[in-house]
């Protein structure tokens, strides 16, 4: 393996002074930044070894193979990670060509996880990727289990609230191996932020969800009635012309027909009212929500989601915390902090709690523990199971409230199986409370 | 194939015209290195015109470890040709370009070559071939960038003598004159009836015009001021909300909420009139050969000279607001039209400038007229300082705090860095250290004479890290020395001016003005 | 490979997929179990185990549209409350503010949805809208124009679409 030495020669001389003699992830948790200073020394066998040992482990899933994942997958890859998943539910069109670059035209319409991947292994020797042409909510539990890491490049809210809190939900403190940290890099034309979030430590995604600029939406009587700008026009094909028109036929935005159809129905609109501006690629902007997105950027923001990966597997400098807002239209400016966590946070600021009951327990009893529980203290909570989904009891409305009333009555043993999780929401609650009942042997 | 849906991401950020400029645009990469492979990736992604690499290296197995465009397959070979062939893969209407040769020496064996370029960038250049690279490229006035990295450290120099933008995308505001209405504007607002009995045509009354009629009533009460203050707007905008008839009212709302910001002074900011100022504007038929730049901005001026309140041309846009689609699009034509008398002005100004200069018609077309036009407010010009007289200066720094960026800054200006392979030794840390002391003010030399170490561990780091490259670094730098490329060749969005450590240990980026 | 075998696969694979809790879920079982509904209101769930899909009937004691009883459909979209919940009328109504397809022009429905609103500001915006039907933001215009110009002939036009049928080419629903 000479050659993989001189490959990575870099790669241990940085790494080497500063790294802890064993890690693993959960100390991770705890490191302390050392000195850059007590630098020069030259790697031994051993040394290479370790360091070779810990980033062959780590098992990374890189979600998303856009403009962020391709840039990540190949500087992960070049950071001596070996055992690399991507995941992507898209195939390859012509527009991610302008910075998509493991991407050729002949691969348009072709899974994006599948060609990245193949394209990394060809290039980098050594690097496994295999490639999950899916959605990430479609996957199991276990298939999440085996990794260490996750890094996201995604450009959707919702996808990403989802994988922050699946990771926050699998998080146990007192088992360490649950803990996956995950660092989340996004863009938006000259600017991104990358951020390390560590489920249950550090504020969540959902924690800052305030930041993030929504989507323009117009109101749906302008659309109607007083279209003043050109994206009212647009907005009238889509929202009120298209479903009149095909009723049973909803719009696809990546069918060229009907977007067609949605521009000529848009200008005839404009033409109508006297207003300027409808083109085809505003149209395809409104409908599609298309942020501007660039080759540099996205370089920058998975570059820097990278080298935090490597920072917390080899633990040899200590890792972002907690964010990293980076803007380039005014010069380059860049602001690192740590995002506070929110107590009220629907994802990781809710409490959970343990329970151990007698089995014959009825649900009415457990209500009155609740009530009188210290600790607990809920005067009218409504439950429901989040394993089967199933409403245990509902204070309210009062049909809901009718329906779920025989349940009173039932032993615990009819409504559940011991150690499942219950989803508690009651007024004095910030959203709910997470409770695990087990029954006692 | 069809561009438009190729840089369809792109083209919503710069236009076709800022893609135009890319794709006229030709790069010269002095060293394949990593960094400077990164650079060109996101140059040929959305289309730069061309590229030249030099570079006299064989591909080692060092950089299999480090930079992306090199196979295992292809050890042994010229780098320049290796990296060229792949980077040329990515986009098949970029010219690409391998020139085996000594690219620390080039700008002297070559400069003529070097020249044909719009833009040079050197990465991992040590300091005596990188001088006269500097020296040469600020002569010809040719964008110089610098991108060294080392560990986790990385350093970006721009040298550009001089940048000029219209369009910076900074202003998003609109100028809307409500201080000054011009006359059409003025007849507009005035066939409102502020006080009308129906109630549809009352909560249609746009609020620009709202502003305008309470700015009016305002003026009619206080006839002797003529500055609005704070609490002049404060009480303008509490007279809009007491006219509010119901809560639907939208108009109201949104005029009421506008009142402090838009209903301020319409001026000439500073750093335009101080362009105004500069001698390539005033004294334009002075010069040899004047950039439609200069001759823009004077128009420009002239405009200004000329206009009854001394003010821009008129930008012409306005934003949405509640009303009927009718009286929208009826004030949406009046600025429009507006706007466009101006631009006849400052068009009649461009071609009496160019007959005064004995220049062609088409020395500026008419669609950078429009430009300049528009983003009038936005004109600068950035004055860049050369390398040569950044290493003569006396560095001064705050008393207090010599920031650890600031500390990595110096450590990328040793003598040594990038120079050879031996292993660095304390001399050498101690020798590069002295000389970085003398270049730095009294106070700051004492304070860190007083405490070396920060210094000298941070010069011994990049020594010690200079000939290796970390990927994620050169992928960072290489990111951003690239978005300064575009913002230099598109002329829009505003450069870094003029240096920049980007620290991989602490995720952090510094910019300083040298 | 047989056909049960197969078959076999799918029910294993159903069984594999995980069943987690969303965080729209989570927000939909907090604001559904505090919905304050006055006597004039009800929400009907289907399935009392889906919080995501229900009804809620309108039944306005005051005003123009008293002794009508209204429907809407609520779906609560994965992304709540990020993103606002789908609403709906599904009668065909006379409302300046309704329009014939069931559309709501109601602002927080819409542009001016925020994630700290909850199911119970919906519904009071609906409930204002049959309280206080507005001219000034219409959806229906006709409709509107119809209440600007003469609110008295308006509000018999209203009494009778509330009892079905064809006015001006439009069928109405019955809805008292």
């Amino acid at each position: 393996m000479a050659l993989d030495s001189a490959k990575y020669q870099a790669l241990y001389r940085a790494i080497l002074p500063q790294r802890f003699p064993s890690i693993a992830m959960a100390d991770v948790l705890s490191a302390t930044e050392n000195s850059a200073a007590t630098d020069g020394a030259v790697p031994t066998a051993a040394d290479t070894d370790e360091i070779r040992r810990l980033l062959h482990d780590c098992k990374v899933l890189v979600v998303g193979a856009g403009g962020l994942g391709c840039e990540l997958l190949k500087d992960l890859a070049l950071s001596g990670f070996q055992d690399l998943h991507v995941i992507d539910m898209d195939t390859i069109d012509v527009s991610n060509l302008n910075r998509q670059f493991l991407f050729r035209l002949s691969d348009v319409g072709k899974p994006k996880a599948v060609v990245a991947a193949a394209f990394i292994e060809n290039r980098v020797q050594g690097a496994k990727v295999t490639p999950h042409y899916a959605k990430i909510q479609d996957m199991a539990d276990d298939f999440y289990a085996q990794f260490q890491l996750v890094v996201c490049g995604l450009d959707s809210v919702e996808a990403r609230r989802w994988m922050n809190a699946y990771l926050v939900g699998q998080a146990d403190l007192a088992n360490p191996d649950t803990i996956k940290p995950m660092i989340d890099g996004g863009t938006e034309g000259f600017n991104g932020q990358a951020r390390v979030i560590i489920p249950k430590i550090t504020s969540c995604y959902e924690c800052s969800l305030d930041l993030f600029k929504k989507q323009m939406v117009y109101p749906i009587c302008t659309i109607a009635n007083t279209p003043r700008l050109p994206e009212h026009c647009i907005e009238w094909a889509s929202v009120i012309a298209w479903p009149d028109h095909f009723p049973d036929q909803p719009v696809d935005t990546d069918n060229p027909k009907h977007l067609r159809w949605l521009y000529t129905s848009a200008s005839k609109r404009a033409e109508q009212f006297g207003i300027r501006g409808v083109t085809y690629t505003l149209t395809q902007g409104v409908v599609k929500n298309i942020i501007p997105a660039i080759a540099s950027t996205n370089a920058i923001i998975a570059a820097a989601c990278a080298n935090e990966a490597l920072k917390l597997v080899t633990s040899c400098h200590l890792h972002l915390d907690n964010y990293m807002m980076y803007t380039g239209t005014e010069g380059v400016y860049t602001y690192t902090y740590a995002y506070s966590r929110r107590a009220d946070c629907p994802v990781c600021g809710q409490e959970s709690k343990h329970l151990t009951v007698a089995p014959q327990l009825t649900l009415a009893e457990l209500l009155d523990l609740l009530a009188e529980s210290p600790d607990i203290q809920l005067a009218s909570p409504s439950l429901r199971s989040a394993h089967t989904n199933r409403s245990l009891y509902l204070q309210a409305p009062p049909q809901l409230e009718q329906r779920t009333r025989p349940n009173l009555s039932k032993p615990l043993t009819e409504l559940m199986e011991s150690g499942e999780e219950i989803i508690v929401t009651d007024r004095r609650l910030p959203i709910y409370l997470s409770l695990v009942v087990s029954f006692s042997p | 194939m069809d561009k438009t849906q190729r840089y369809d991401r792109q083209l919503r950020l710069w236009k076709a015209h800022g893609q135009a400029r890319l794709e006229a645009a030709r790069v010269c990469l002095l060293q394949a290195t990593a960094v400077g492979s990164e650079v060109l990736k996101n140059l040929v992604l959305p289309g730069v015109g061309g590229f030249t690499i030099v570079d006299d290296q064989a591909v080692a197995p060092s950089d299999l470890g480090q930079n992306f465009f090199v196979t295992t397959q292809e050890v042994g070979q010229l780098r320049a040709r290796v990296v060229t062939r792949h980077l040329k893969e990515l986009n098949e209407d970029v010219q690409g370009q391998a020139v085996v040769e000594d690219p620390f020496t080039f700008a002297q064996t070559n400069a003529e070559a070097l020249l044909a370029h719009s833009i040079v960038v050197a990465t991992n250049f040590p300091c005596a071939h990188l001088l006269p690279l500097a020296a040469l490229c600020w002569e010809h006035r040719i964008a110089l960038v610098v991108a060294n990295t080392a560990g986790f450290m990385g350093y970006i120099r721009v040298q550009v003598p001089e940048h000029t933008m219209f369009e910076t995308h900074s202003n998003q505001s609109h100028d809307l004159r409500l201080d000054c209405p011009f006359p059409a504007l003025h007849t507009f607002a005035d066939s409102f009836n502020v006080d009308c009995q129906d109630s549809m045509a009352h909560g249609n009354i746009p609020s620009i015009v709202l502003l305008l009629h309470f700015l009016k009533r305002w003026r009619d009460k206080h006839p002797t001021q003529t500055a609005l203050t704070y609490k002049d707007k404060k009480e303008i905008k509490s007279m809009i909300e007491q006219a509010v008839r119901n809560p639907n009212e939208e108009n109201f709302e949104e005029a009421a909420q506008n009142a402090v910001q838009t209903l301020h002074k319409t001026e000439t900011p500073d750093q335009v009139k101080r362009v105004f100022e500069h001698r390539s504007c005033k004294n334009l038929h002075a010069s040899l050969n004047p950039a439609p730049f200069w001759i823009l901005t004077r128009a420009l001026a002239d405009f200004v000279q000329e206009d009854p309140n001394g003010l821009l041309p008129l930008a012409g846009s306005i934003p949405d607001m509640k009303t009927d689609t009718q009286t929208f699009v009826q004030l949406q034509a009046l600025y429009f039209e507006k706007a466009e008398e101006d631009v006849c002005k400052v068009r009649h100004h461009v071609s009496r400038l160019l007959t005064e200069l004995d220049l062609p018609p088409n020395t500026v077309p008419d669609d950078d007229i429009r430009l300049a036009c528009k983003n009038a407010v936005n004109l600068r010009v950035q004055w860049g300082t050369s390398i040569a007289s950044e290493r003569n200066k006396t560095l001064a720094t705050d008393d207090l705090a010599v920031e650890d960026n600031f500390l990595w800054y110096l450590a990328f200006q040793t003598h040594t860095l990038y120079t050879g392979r031996d292993p660095v030794t304390s001399e050498t840390v101690e020798h590069e250290v002295e000389q970085l002391l003398g270049k730095l003010d009294n106070s700051t030399s004492q304070q860190l004479r007083a405490h070396p170490e920060p210094l000298s561990s941070r010069v011994h780091y990049t020594l010690n890290h200079g000939d290796t490259e970390l990927h994620n670094l050169a992928a960072w730098v290489g990111g951003v020395v690239a978005q300064e490329v575009v913002k230099l060749i598109t002329h829009q969005y505003v450069p870094l001016a003029n240096t920049l450590v980007v620290n991989g240990v602490d995720s952090t980026t510094q910019s300083f003005s040298l | 490979m047989s056909l049960w075998a197969l078959k076999k696969q799918a029910v294993a694979a159903e069984r594999a997929k995980p069943n987690k809790v969303n965080t729209a879920q989570l927000r939909a079982q907090k604001d559904v179990t505090e919905l304050d509904l006055p006597k004039t209101m009800e929400a009907l769930f289907p399935d009392p185990d889906d919080f995501l899909n229900f009804e809620l009937v309108i039944s306005p004691d005051e005003g123009l549209y008293r002794g009508g009883r209204f429907h809407f459909t609520f779906h609560i979209v994965p992304n709540y409350p990020y993103d606002p919940p789908k609403v709906q009328c599904t009668q065909k109504i006379y409302h300046p503010n309704i329009d014939l397809d069931g559309k709501i022009c109601l602002n927080i429905l819409r542009e001016d949805w925020k994630p700290v609103l909850n199911l119970n500001s919906i519904v009071v915006g609906l409930q204002f809208l049959f309280l206080e039907p507005n001219p000034d933001d219409p959806l229906n215009k006709d409709a509107a124009e119809h209440l600007h110009k003469n609110s008295a002939s308006f509000a018999s036009q209203v009494r009778q679409c509330m009892q079905g049928g064809v006015f001006n080419g439009v069928s109405y629903d019955r809805v008292v």
